[in-house]
């Protein structure tokens, strides 16, 4: 029998079915919450009628809730969580590191100072500053943050070791922390340190098509680019040496793996800031429920991270009427027991 | 008044933290409200007023007064009592141009805050804030260090740390902390002058009731989710003078985060943009008209905005300014609620 | 089965390409871990590589494996230099054992083994173009006899359980030649002689990094005596393993003596090399 028999694949084949099912009907449930009922009929009617099945008797109100405002918010989340469970997934074996998320190399410290740089300096044009110019300038922070930190790994050898990528990434993410509150307290006005600290605790409140559209061709980019990369990802699981030796060639997997999750999540968080735990708590998770092969492990992450992410913004936005609880506060409350577990288990073990 | 202070960014986090926490040991003494100790009529020195839990007693009219944070500022302006100011600090925008040649005779300390030892130099012999932080160790300190140093220190009730000390806004309350400052000041009488004024110029605004029958949505900034002028606030104050609905009355407090699919719902005939130094109408404005969802508002589409200088948005002496610019804006779009 | 003969090669010596190391030079710093050291493993033999701890086994095998260029020297296998195998080409010629492989990842000793695979896939990793896999991997598994914990997490996996996995996953790739670095640490007697039962068996041309000299002796056709980094002696076992070598790099008194009962050398000690005897 080989070792993917039958009975393995058609368990998969279901479990697949059943995770889809469950992010189809998480997303059909978030579209029915917001701060103005819409009943789970109408919301139907409203997809319906936008699929070109006919009038229905949608309003504008309706069609404007559901499709322009909820419906991107939700494919945001998809794509984000996705995004982001995978970087994390990729990110812990190309590192052998458990901690490894996909703010690793700085990204999203980098992106804060982007970020900052707007809302507090209103470097940029006004008017436009919440609309283009922010998730603008926070990729391009995010990119400036990537490159100190690939070229302070890198120097002297190009060979991108995990501790010592690892430890670029900690010194500058303290620098631009730096930055931040020195602008923040330097030049703060009015709510710019309430503006400022919402960011960076990331929502994905004010998805716009546009905005979604971009996220989940970011999501859907990454998740092809990943699984090419799914066998020589395994083979990382007994460290660099054993990598090579099966012909993989390790510097250069690490550098297309490490930019392009950096690259993927810099576009998450330019639009929906930097969301925590996602990436680190997801795919330990999933590991247990499928296996450690990438080739399964990535989509399965991706599934469950963009699930989870869906759930956790319809609470950011219906926990406390008239209130976003910001959705970086609501994963860590997911994350933060779950990350506890893990140790606990990890010193029973 | 409640939100201003705790969201005063310049000042880190943690010590506004340290602020809130240590102001406990202020609480022992809560006092009468602000308002009992204001009607006055006879200044006889020593007077006594009630800041925020502490009795501020003052033996002579001060002479040297500093004044931090805008609003402070402009309660003595509006009292005309300018010649008594040593120094004033702390502008979010500008002083309207009724009171800017006063306003511009007195020295300005610092553009933020003062250090302590730029407060000290200007040898002040009372120092009146709008916000709690400007009572913080770095600034003014305490406002026990300062009477200890016999130096008076009038804290805004609105910007009281113990939100039991924080009287509701209300036109009354504004007026009640101008007569506890005028009292303190040696000149109660200016006080009464000021509340019969802005109450006639509010009695005529509430019969002409430019507002009558329009929703409007006070929005304040934030585009991910709206911050909007809530029920309880100078907001709710400004739309009741005019006659007209606050689309977001029923959220508690003086702000609030609202949400857009409740403004798409409500769909206003009006919008309020208010114009900050750090977040202008303008800017409101564009965003509004390049939202591909807001763009369909009736207030969009047909373009019926008013503008509300920040400043005159918070309780405080312009609050009847601000009504009385939006009363003028609303007649100027010439709608029929 | 048909296919067992492209998956193992069992004996046939003839086909098996040698490997040859010459004047290879690693310098760490300023330290220099080996020092021109010259190799020749048979084709189709057991080569043994012995040496005190820290004298360049580890470096030499990564260097035999072409996981590491040295600063000076070539290696050639099959009369090919190593350097001029692509990555894929290369890990479907020579396998290493490493000596610490652990991981936090819990694969099943069929992942594991699979992992061996990876070579022979297409460059996306396409499963599709390996449709030998599956058949290799079973046979794999049969071979080091971990068919029936194929399933079973690796956290589970004793240490020879473990090894023998290692073994199973250099074996999937389809190397002719063996690179095994101290592969029986760790294990117990009878692990030990398992396994190294096993690796003779499978007739590759073997190199096997040991710091046990009987091990050695019982196990291996010839030996590579390294010391400091430089070569001390070479060839077949009973020839190269003289008193003399063994006072000078291990110090010990000790010599090979034919075994009572099997026809093999065995080695007898005496004990630590007396003061003044060298």
């Amino acid at each position: 029998m080989s070792p993917w028999g039958a009975r393995g694949r058609t368990g998969r084949g279901l479990l697949a079915l059943g995770a889809l099912a469950v992010l189809l009907g998480s997303c059909a449930v978030a579209l029915g919450v917001g701060s103005v009922d819409v009943p789970v009929a109408r919301v139907l009617a409203v997809v319906a009628r936008r699929a070109g099945a006919g009038d229905l008797d949608v309003t504008l109100l309706e069609d404007q809730l559901v499709w322009q405002l909820r419906l991107p918010r939700v494919l945001g989340a998809v794509a984000v969580g996705a995004v982001l469970a995978a970087c994390g997934a990729v990110l812990q074996s190309l590192t052998r590191n458990d901690l490894a998320d996909p703010f690793l190399l700085g990204v999203s410290s980098g992106a804060g100072v982007g970020a900052v740089s707007v809302i507090v300096l209103g470097v940029g044009v006004g008017g436009l500053a919440a609309g283009a110019v922010l998730p603008a300038a926070a990729f391009a922070g995010a990119l400036a943050a990537l490159a100190a930190v690939l070229l302070v790994a890198s120097a002297g050898g190009g060979a991108l070791r995990p501790h010592r990528t690892v430890l670029a990434g900690v010194a500058v993410a303290h620098l631009c922390g730096a930055y931040t509150s020195v602008v923040v307290i330097m030049h703060g006005q009015g709510d710019a340190a309430r503006r400022v600290l919402a960011w960076t605790l990331g929502s994905l409140a004010g998805l716009r098509w546009g905005s979604a559209l971009v996220l989940l061709a970011a999501a859907v980019v990454a998740l092809v680019w990943f699984l090419a990369y799914a066998e020589r990802l395994d083979a990382f699981a007994f460290g660099e040496t054993s990598a090579r030796s099966l012909g993989v060639p390790v510097t250069a997997t690490r550098w297309v793996l490490m930019v392009g999750t950096a690259l993927v999540t810099a576009t998450t968080v330019a639009y929906a800031g930097a969301i925590g735990f996602v990436g680190l708590v997801v795919p330990h998770l999933v590991r247990p429920l499928v296996g450690s092969r990438h080739r399964v492990l990535l989509p399965a992450s991706a599934v469950a991270g963009a699930v989870l992410l869906v759930w956790a913004d319809t609470a950011a936005r219906s926990l406390v009427e008239g209130q976003e609880v910001p959705i970086g506060a609501l994963t860590a409350l997911i994350g933060v027991p779950v990350l506890v577990w893990l140790m606990a288990r990890r010193v029973a073990a | 008044m409640i939100r201003r202070p705790v969201l005063r960014p310049t000042l880190p986090a943690a010590l506004l933290a340290a602020v809130v926490s240590t102001s406990g040991l202020l609480s022992g003494c809560t006092g009468a409200p602000a308002a009992e100790s204001a009607p006055h009529t006879s200044a006889e020195p020593p007077v006594t007023v009630t800041s925020c839990g502490h009795e501020v007693t003052v033996a002579e009219p001060p002479t040297d007064v500093v004044t931090l944070n805008q609003g402070a500022t402009e309660v003595v302006l509006a009292l005309g009592l300018a010649d008594q100011l040593a120094g004033t600090a702390y502008l979010d925008d500008a002083v309207p141009g009724k009171w800017r040649a006063a306003y511009d005779a007195v020295p300005v300390l610092s553009a933020e805050y003062p250090t302590n030892e730029q407060l000290l130099a200007a040898r002040p012999d009372f120092v009146y804030a709008s916000y709690a932080s400007a009572f913080e160790p770095a600034v003014a300190g305490t406002q026990e260090d300062l009477a200890a140093a016999g130096v008076g220190a009038y804290l805004s009730p609105f910007g009281c740390p113990e939100a039991e000390d924080r009287p509701g806004a209300s036109f009354e309350a504004v007026w009640d902390e101008v007569a506890d400052v005028a009292t303190a000041l040696g000149h109660p009488e200016a006080a009464e002058r000021l509340r019969d004024q802005q109450g006639e110029q509010l009695a005529d605004l509430r019969s002409a009731a430019a507002g009558e029958g329009l929703d409007v949505l006070w929005w304040d900034g934030g585009t991910k989710s709206p911050n909007v002028g809530a029920g309880d606030g100078g907001p709710q104050l400004v739309l009741d003078a005019v006659g007209a609905t606050n689309v977001f009355a029923d959220l508690p407090g003086s702000w609030a985060e609202g949400s857009w699919e409740d403004v798409l719902s409500a769909d206003p005939d009006v919008i309020v943009l208010v114009d900050a130094a750090w977040d202008p109408a303008a800017d409101k404005r564009a965003y509004l008209e390049s939202d591909p969802v807001l763009q369909g508002l009736t207030a969009v589409r047909e373009q019926r905005y008013a503008v509300v200088p920040f400043s005159a948005s918070t309780a405080g002496v312009r609050l009847v300014d601000g009504a009385a610019a939006l009363a003028a804006q609303l007649d100027e779009l010439g709608l029929d609620g | 089965m048909s296919h067992r003969t492209h998956c193992v090669h069992r004996g046939g010596h003839g086909d098996l390409p040698e490997l040859t190391a010459a004047g290879v030079t690693v310098r760490l710093g300023d330290r220099t871990v080996l020092d021109s050291v010259d190799l020749r493993a048979a084709g189709g033999r057991v080569t043994g590589l012995l040496g005190p701890n820290g004298s360049g086994k580890t470096t030499l095998l990564h260097v035999l494996a072409g996981l590491r260029r040295p600063d000076a020297g070539e290696v050639q296998v099959g009369g090919a230099d190593l350097r001029s195998l692509p990555d894929r080409r290369r890990a479907r010629t020579l396998a290493l054992v490493e000596q610490h492989a652990a991981t936090t990842v819990d694969l099943t000793v069929r992942e594991v083994v699979t992992l061996g695979r990876l070579p022979h896939r297409g460059r996306l990793g396409g499963a599709a173009r390996d449709t030998r896999g599956a058949e290799v991997v079973e046979d794999v598994l049969a071979m080091v006899g971990l068919a029936p914990l194929a399933e079973r997490p690796w956290g589970t996996l004793s240490g020879g359980e473990r090894q023998r996995a290692h073994l199973g996953r250099t074996l999937a790739q389809e190397p002719e030649v063996l690179l095994l670095d101290e592969p029986t640490n760790h294990l117990d007697l009878g692990q030990q002689l398992r396994f190294l039962s096993l690796v003779r068996e499978l007739g590759l041309t073997a190199v096997a990094a040991l710091h046990d000299l009987e091990l050695a002796a019982a196990y291996c056709d010839d030996v590579v005596v390294l010391d400091a980094g430089r070569v001390r002696g070479a060839g077949p076992v009973d020839a190269a393993l003289t008193a003399r070598l063994l006072a000078e790099v291990y110090g010990v008194e000790a010599s090979l003596a034919p075994h009572p009962r099997l026809a093999r050398p065995h080695l007898v000690w005496d004990g630590p090399r007396g003061e003044g005897t060298a």
